[in-house]
């Protein structure tokens, strides 16, 4: 089975991945899924559970460093094995064909023939489509808004004012560079290229994973549904109106456990470093990392799209 | 695959090794990308201390995903006729707003601030993103702005794939050009006809500066009602939806001022009806894309103007032909009974 794993630069991917592994090989919590063999070449998933193991911020992937992920895996409910290809390529790829309008060839032919995607967005980012229409608050006072439009002329009572803004807004202006867009415009354009003329539309199943959730979620009661809902306006608006393509499940998890380097120390102490992770959703089981890999292979859902 | 080590010349532009080219090519067209070979010095990844790593940057083989910026007429007939949609054709003078109406549309509907109508995908959404990045605090701009249509722009149009639980799923596609095209034609109207996108339009909309309007109305209103008597008197409104636009309503500095702006925008609007010679489905509608006073939130009218855009038309009335054969066949007399009836 072949699945993604896709996201944009540093939205958790490869310590995803490094986490998965160690508790694959752990098997020291309860999990879904079981590792039923190791593959032919484990360079890449050493070097990545390497750094997990020490407690160190995963590197991002470099042109180099690029690989494909293998596991031998067997689900425990129906133990059916499967070999679980996933590709940890750098975010810049995912971008392409949002910036570019292009994709790298391998990938664009990996995302017609995969089964379902791992999609991941950190929580901990800045927010990327902030409105300067809904700072005018910040800026100027209420009853001068609407003066302060495009075509205004600048009046003399918003001189005060403005001069009060944070020098970053007051910067000159910087003009359009796609690589800037929004996180979600660039993961939309990269879906729609798998549905896109000449590929036929196939349904396929996507796990979002809200990475980071232990910064969102540190008091609890934040659900991984509403919160992507309300921070990933777009995102959520396009997988929710073309259910018909894709099939979507919402994770929030912390693959690391917690804040590095800050939270260090705290984290080496645990002894049992599978019990570092965390995901929620879906009724996912606490440290099981492998639930949302588990629901992407399940049976079920017709691939055609009526 | 073939590797290449590739580098790229121009400073700030990460090239291969980034993966993002700046002039936006692919790097097997891009000018500036040569062999390390060719280049003067070798290019490497430096990691955060500086020091080089001796990763080999890689070429991949690249294949365009066919997304773009904006349509031009014939993706854009390609799309109409792949998809069906509702065409939106957009008219107006210079600086009236025609692409900061279409950008608000999209920021709208990204933050869900236009009840029941959601995003489900869009061609176009590096051209949405391009027409925004002036109003977004990204930009580093302290008021919000909008990309100024160049006049050798062509002709181009952005995509929409808009739900509202009426309806499903539409695409709406959205023509820009610049507003010099439109006051040109003024000056030789037969050119309406080269206007392709009026000619297939669903809806048109003429904008308004209501600014400009109560400013100095003369010239607006002149120049509307000659752009209306051109595409009127050449059968370009026949059936349409038209909706004369008032734009810049955040402008106004008081209530009173907007009360006096739409009185002035509904003048203009029975005065363009008087001019056609057939009925026609013409309303006024004031909008603005930015906040207004009073108001918690930008785009005040627009989910009023998208609620008429995405309204399904209503369906034709059909009447028989009142000719006949002067040669029946046994068909047609067959046939004049049930049509006999039906009178």
């Amino acid at each position: 089975m072949l699945h993604l794993i896709i996201g944009m630069p540093s939205s958790g991917k490869s310590t995803y991945i490094a986490a998965l592994r160690h508790l694959l090989v752990a098997d020291e919590v309860p999990t879904e899924l079981e590792l039923t063999g190791l593959a032919d070449d484990e360079t890449h998933l050493n070097r990545l559970e390497k750094e997990w193991l020490a407690c160190e911020p995963v590197q991002r992937t470099k042109p180099a460093t690029e690989g494909w992920a293998q596991f031998h895996i067997k689900d425990r409910a129906t133990a059916v094995e499967s070999e679980l290809s996933i590709p940890d390529l750098r975010g810049e790829a995912f971008e392409q064909p949002a910036c570019i309008g292009q994709c790298r060839t391998e990938l664009l032919t990996a995302l017609s023939e995969c089964d379902g995607m791992l999609l991941f967005t950190n929580a901990d980012r800045e927010d990327d489509i902030i409105m300067l229409d809904d700072l005018m608050d910040l800026f100027v006072k209420p009853d001068e808004i609407g003066a302060t439009s495009a075509n205004a002329e600048p009046t003399e009572a918003s001189g005060p004012e403005i001069a009060s803004i944070p020098a970053t807004v007051l910067a000159p202006g910087i003009s359009f560079q796609p690589e800037n867009m929004p996180e979600e415009v660039k993961i939309i354009e990269f879906l729609q290229v798998a549905n896109r003329r000449p590929r036929f539309p196939i349904r396929r199943r996507i796990a979002v994973l809200i990475s980071a959730w232990d910064i969102i979620d540190e008091n609890g009661g934040v659900e991984p549904e509403g919160w992507f809902s309300a921070n990933r306006p777009l995102l959520a608006q396009f997988l929710e109106t073309n259910s018909d393509i894709w099939q979507v499940k919402i994770y929030g998890v912390s693959a690391q456990g917690g804040r590095l380097p800050q939270e260090k120390a705290a984290l080496e102490k645990i002894k049992n470093p599978s019990k570092r992770m965390r995901i929620v959703g879906a009724a996912a089981s606490e440290h099981d990392l492998s639930a949302p890999l588990r629901w992407l292979m399940s049976p079920g859902g017709e691939r055609n799209v009526s | 695959m073939e590797q290449t080590i590739l580098q790229c010349n121009v400073p700030g532009c990460g090239g291969p090794a980034s993966g993002i080219c700046i002039n936006g090519l692919s790097f097997e067209e891009c000018p500036d990308v040569t062999s390390a070979k060719q280049g003067e010095a070798p290019l490497f990844d430096t990691n955060e201390k500086g020091t080089t790593d001796a990763l080999t940057p890689v070429f991949h083989a690249m294949t365009p995903t066919n997304g773009a910026g904006s349509l031009d007429a014939i993706s854009c007939d390609i799309l109409l006729r792949a998809r069906g949609g509702i065409l939106v054709a957009i008219v107006a003078g210079p600086e009236t707003g025609k692409t900061t109406l279409i950008a608000t549309i999209y920021e709208l509907i990204f933050r869900r601030r236009i009840a029941n109508i959601k995003f489900a995908g869009s061609e176009t959404l590096r051209g949405y993103e391009e027409r925004c990045y002036l109003a977004r605090l990204a930009s580093n701009n302290n008021i919000p702005d909008t990309p100024r249509t160049r006049t050798a722009a062509k002709l181009s149009f952005t995509h929409l794939r808009l739900f509202t639980s009426e309806n499903g799923i539409k695409d709406i596609i959205f023509s820009d050009r610049s507003g010099e095209h439109f006051e040109n034609v003024l000056s030789t109207p037969r050119g309406i006809m080269n206007f392709a996108e009026i000619a297939r339009a669903d809806i048109v909309l003429f904008l308004v500066d209501l600014k400009e309007l109560l400013r100095s109305p003369h010239l607006p209103i002149s120049q509307i009602r000659r752009l209306f008597i051109i595409m009127e008197k050449s059968g370009l409104l026949s059936g349409k939806k038209i909706r004369v636009v008032g734009t810049k309503a955040d402008l106004m500095e008081s209530a009173e001022r907007k009360a006096e702006a739409q009185q002035a925008l509904s003048t203009l609007t029975s005065d363009l009806l008087r001019r056609s010679d057939t009925p026609l489905d013409i309303k006024p509608l004031l909008i603005s894309a930015r906040r207004c006073i009073g108001v918690s939130e930008a785009g005040e009218g627009i989910d009023v103007l998208m609620k008429d855009i995405l309204e399904p038309k209503p369906p034709g009335t059909f009447t028989h032909g009142t000719t006949w054969p002067t040669r029946p066949t046994e068909l047609d007399r067959l046939m004049s009974s049930y049509r006999n009836r039906e009178e």
